[in-house]
Parts: C-alpha cells; structure tokens; sequence
C-alpha cells in the first residue's frame, strides 16, 4: 500500500465510522537537543572531562574539540565513527571505511555556539585564543558534572565521553578532515 | 576543504549502483553525447556508458562498503572486476588458462556500426593503491593480442579514474556536490529506517483499535495501513536521526517545519465541518512545507519524509480520533 493510499484510506474509515478528532498540538514534544539546559548539563560533563589544566588552577580545552565531544556526547553512536576515523588518519587507504558525511556533522552545530555564547555570557566560560577556558563562575560545571555522575544522570552520554578519551583527536580532525 | 576535495570524498562513499548513477550523472553534465547503457535486456555488454561519438568507453566499479577488510582485498577485487569487462568488450573468455573468443552479440545492439572504442576509462571509487594498474594494464595489453577485436582498436588506451582524478578532471560545482550527497543521504536514510524500532507504539496501537472497532469490515485494510504507518514513521525517524548526525542546523529547520505541519492540519481540521476531508490534505501540506527547506537537497525523498512525519505525528498523538458519541472504546 502506498503511503498516500494508507492516508486516503484511513480517511475513508474515519469519515464513514463517524470517528471524532481529536488533536493535541501539546503532545509534539520538541526533541531534547534544544533543550538549554541538557545542553549546558552535557557541555559541563564534556568539559569536566576533557579539559586539562591551565593557569592558576584554571582548566581550558580547545573550542572545536569540546564541540566534538559535546556532539559525540549527545549522539553516542558516532563513537566509533570517530575511533575509525582517528584510526584511519594518515593511512589514506583506508581513507573510504569512514564516512564523511558523519565526520563532519559537528561542525554544523549552531545550537552548541549559542549555547557557548550563553556560558560565556554567563562567566562561565572566557575565550581565550581558539580555547575555552573557565571563568569565574565556572563552579557550576563541576557541581552538574559530579551530581550527574552521583546520579547517573546522561550515563550513555559520558559513557561516550569516557570513550573518548581513549581516541586520539588530532587538528585536522576538528576541521572535519 | 575545497569543492574537488569535498566531491572526491563524496563520490568515495558511493557504492554499487549509486556510483555508477552518479559519475553517469557528471559526464551526462559534462559530455553533450554521453550516453549511458542500460542493462537490460541482455546485460550492457561490459560498456555502462560511452561518449566521443563511440570512441570512449567507461565501465564503472563502486565497491560496496564493509565488503573489504584490507586495501589488498580491495586491489584483488578491483583488478578482478575491471579485467572481467576488459575481456567482455575484447570479447575473451577463459578456457582453462587460454584466452579464446567469446561473442558478444550484445555490442552490435550498442556502438553505433562500425565504430571501435579507442579509449577506456575504468572509473572506481575507491584507487588508493597504484597495485590495480600492473594487473590490468597488462591484461588490457593480453586482451588486445588475442582478440579479434571488433569492437576495440588494438592501441586503445586504458586508464583507472578514482574519485579524487574524476573530481579534478572537470569543473566542480555545490550542485554536482548536493547531488552526489543527496544519493548517499537517501540510501543511509532507507538503510537505517529498516532498522529503526518504534517505542511507545501503545497510543499508536489504541488509535488503530479504535478503528477496527469502528469499521470490523475493514480490519485487514486497517492491518495494511498501520503497516505502511509504521514503515513511514520509520522513515521519519530515520531521517530525522540522519540529519542530526550530519546537518544539525536543517534538523533545527525539520523540528521548526514539523511544528509547522501540526499547527496548518489542525487548524484546517478543526475549522472544518469536514476535518478528515482536511486530513487527506496532510500528506501535500507536509510536502510543501518540507519542500521550502529540503526539496533542493533531498529531492524524490520528500514525498516520502512528508509521509513519515504525518505517520508521526499519528503515531506520537497529535493527530487521533476517538470512537464516535455513545460508542466506548474497550
């Protein structure tokens, strides 16, 4: 049955069972990904994780490579995309097993930038030459990250993040190379 | 990364059909007597295009992926592949170890008469070891010795393309690179929906035995099209999982055009006297409002995602119905 013959269709059975509508615009749940405050509590775990010490008991991380690792977070099954990714650098032939398309997927990601800009905003976040580095309200990173891991909050998410400590992520990588 | 880059990397992602579509596609572009073969009726001969008046030939490869585990498999399955055509347009076959004739009536059906290929141009998507080019030049080289060679000049010149020489070789534009993308985005898409599982299909579930209670003589339609739902929302959800993945500001465009296509169908629906009438119009209404924001790079597939996000949004409970006054739904 085509799609447009199961819609025809079920018109046809609705109209002549005499069925009554019933529409709920509330029920479209918008997908978590835009959600601020997922985000930030994701961001804070990727920092807390992957962030290496900087000046004066500061921690700083590159700002492409917490946006690779925020993305990877959220969708943990592009993994092990970027470990055959990682793998495969500098060995052009097998340059055709990883897909590019999935590569490059984060660089796109308009609402981690919004969000960044928010923290930044915020003080929780400086910018500091192509890095993030925690500002004077940076705190609150460490309060959600501890509390998510206490509670097991996000788990597959910082699963990933855990994951991907074991990869090598080089600066080609962060341009989506 | 530059548009030769960002195509040869798009064009190494293709496989099988796909690949052949796609660089049939650009020489379509850039060849105004390009002329693909078609398979059928009785195979194309070995030739899956030819330009230059029939002076050219192309035969393509485009190695399926996670069907190699190492580049020397690649290499064996590549030289394979292209010496097979090779001896199909020398018309060779094997007998034992000895190279013998072997007819090709199809040709005759194909190059204009008369006319032999001077040139043949083996195009693979995947030519990162220089170890295809012995084993097949040498073959060609066989080939033309022991051939009689009807449809090929003895001299004809062979050469391997990968992605990476067909990008360069000819201009590349956003267009050629969209186009390329678009058929890998619809294969990952209908590959993944096949693996997609629905949860919390329970409200889904309730609408439809709402309807078999409604209609009892119409159960095994029903069954039907919950059944074309199902792969339809799967389609969604696939879709929607593979923008994310790769195009995360049109999944922003997707969730805006999804809230969109609620608020139009509910609004015709519930401002008509005959809301289901309206219902029927979803399908178009969502094709319309995806077509502003994707119809440039998903092309034939809207139709279908259009489908999948009504089926969607019947299957998550904005859209349902309920059993008619007086009648309780068990």
């Amino acid at each position: 049955m085509s799609s447009s013959t199961a819609l025809e269709k079920l018109v046809r059975i609705l109209e002549s069972g005499g069925a009554r509508p019933d529409i709920n615009a509330d029920r479209l749940a918008p997908s978590a990904i835009y959600d601020l405050d997922y985000r930030v509590a994701i961001t804070a775990c990727a920092f807390e994780i992957h962030s290496k010490p900087y000046i004066l008991e500061k921690r700083r991380i590159r700002t492409s490579h917490l946006k690779l690792l925020q993305f990877a977070a959220i969708r943990p099954w592009l993994v092990p995309v970027i470990r055959q990714w990682s793998q495969s650098l500098g060995y052009a032939q097998q340059s055709m097993f990883s897909p590019h398309q999935l590569r490059r997927g984060f660089l796109g990601d308009r609402v981690h930038d919004t969000v960044v800009a928010f923290l930044v905003a915020r003080g929780v976040f400086e910018q500091v030459d192509g890095h993030l580095v925690s500002g004077p309200s940076a705190g609150v990173l460490g309060r959600l990250y501890f509390t998510a891991a206490e509670n097991s909050y996000f788990s597959t998410s910082v699963r990933a993040l855990d994951e991907l400590r074991e990869i090598r992520i080089t600066n080609s990588m962060l341009e989506g190379w | 990364m530059s548009l030769f880059e960002a195509y040869a990397s798009t064009l190494a992602e293709l496989s099988g059909n796909d690949f052949q579509a796609e660089v049939c596609a650009r020489f379509h572009a850039i060849f105004l007597d390009f002329q693909t073969v078609p398979a059928k009726p009785h195979g194309d001969a070995g030739l899956d295009g030819f330009s230059h008046g029939g002076r050219r030939g192309y035969c393509c490869y485009g190695l399926e992926r996670g069907a190699f585990a190492t580049a020397k498999q690649c290499v064996g399955a590549i030289t394979d592949k292209f010496k097979s055509d090779l001896r199909r347009l020398f018309e060779l076959t094997f007998q034992g170890k000895k190279l013998v004739h072997d007819d090709s009536p199809e040709m005759a059906t194909i190059l204009p008469d008369g006319q032999k290929l001077e040139s043949i141009e083996l195009i693979v998507n995947w030519f990162e070891s220089h170890r295809v080019l012995n084993p097949i030049l040498t073959a060609a080289r066989q080939y033309a010795s022991a051939s009689g060679c009807r449809y090929v000049v003895p001299g004809a010149s062979v050469r391997v393309l990968g992605p990476k020489e067909l990008s360069n070789s000819y201009a590349v534009d956003e267009r050629t690179i969209a186009r390329a993308q678009q058929r890998i985005f619809v294969r990952t898409v209908r590959q993944a929906a096949e693996g997609v599982t629905i949860g919390n299909a329970g409200d889904f579930d309730s609408k439809m035995a709402v309807l078999r209670e409604i209609r009892p003589d119409q159960i095994p339609a029903i069954e039907a099209l919950a059944e074309q739902f199902r792969a339809n929302w799967r389609m969604a959800i696939a879709f929607d999982q593979r923008l994310d993945d790769t195009a995360p500001s049109l999944h922003q465009i997707l969730e805006e055009s999804r809230s969109r296509i609620l608020t139009k169908v509910a609004a015709l629906m519930v401002g008509s006297l005959e809301p289901w009438t309206r219902l029927a119009d979803a399908g178009d209404i969502a094709e319309e409002i995806l077509g502003t924001g994707f119809s440039g790079q998903f092309g034939d597939l809207i139709r279908d995602i259009g489908s999948g996000e009504i089926a969607r949004l019947i299957g998550e409970c904005p859209i349902g119905w309920q059993p008619p006054h007086g009648a309780q739904h068990v």
